[in-house]
């Protein structure tokens, strides 16, 4: 992979604290604002099962079908 | 008979009448919300697909024997059985491990991007993959609260009902996770103008 300035380093370890309620990090409105803002990168992940899986879901039911 | 306007509700009445294109209706509405919650916690693109299935069989299995609740919300009870899948599969993982392949982050299919630089292009899906992978560090409780909410546009109370927690925890809940999620990216310094 081409490493750019903006390249974001996969190369880090897990916080080691994310349990621990830490939640004076930042305010309430920033916490919504981020969400607000995250949502279309989390939308973006979304994923759909193949035209297969739903045939195979389908032919299940028809053929267990009184 | 146009079964897209059809809620739910009347779609499982229709089904269990005989309908299959009611069923068919039902998979094709809710679909990518159950497969991406299931994808989110499994990671693995072939076993979601399997658990998926296998979620489906149970709701027709279940529908048929006259056992689904009819106070509750389709979806919402959906989620739970393939939510319940995905335990039985960590569940059995757990006494027999096994060597899996992850499916290697294929998401960003390039097809929508149009008009921009290679660089550009990199750059989004590099953040794209290191957003999924950021979810993936989350404690297990934080990581379903937020799919359960956001994949799965699940209110509040419907992820209390299914954790078995309070309403107040569950969205405690929540906050943590967009809060760890937060720190995370600022520590990585990345960026959300991606969309």
């Amino acid at each position: 992979m081409i490493e750019t300035s903006t390249t974001p380093n996969l190369n880090f370890n897990p916080i080691s604290n994310l349990e621990e309620p830490e939640m004076t990090a930042f305010s309430e409105s920033d916490i919504d604002k981020f969400y607000d803002a995250l949502k279309p990168s989390l939308n973006k992940l979304i994923k759909q099962p193949t035209d297969k899986a739903i045939k195979n879901i389908l032919n299940f039911s028809s053929s267990t079908s009184n | 008979m146009d079964f897209q306007i059809k809620t739910d509700q009347e779609l499982v009445h229709l089904y269990l009448k005989g309908k299959e294109a009611a069923l068919s209706e039902l998979i094709t509405r809710h679909k990518n919300r159950i497969y991406t919650s299931i994808y989110l916690l499994v990671k693995d693109e072939y076993l979601a697909e399997d658990i998926f299935q296998d979620t489906f069989i149970k709701v027709i299995k279940t529908l048929r024997a006259g056992k689904y609740n009819e106070e509750g919300k389709f979806l919402p009870w959906v989620l739970r059985i393939g939510h319940n899948l995905v335990i039985d599969h960590f569940r059995r993982e757990k006494r027999n491990p096994t060597i899996t392949n992850s499916d290697g982050f294929d998401i960003f299919d390039v097809l929508g991007i149009h008009d921009e630089s290679m660089e550009e292009k990199m750059i989004k899906e590099q953040t794209h993959t290191d957003l999924k992978y950021l979810i993936h560090l989350l404690p297990s409780e934080q990581k379903e609260v937020l799919i359960m909410r956001h994949y799965g546009e699940l209110s509040f109370k419907e992820i209390a009902d299914l954790t078995d927690v309070s309403i107040n925890t569950a969205l405690g809940r929540m906050r943590y996770a967009l809060n760890n999620l937060r720190k995370m990216m600022v520590s990585k310094e990345l960026t959300l103008k991606i969309s």
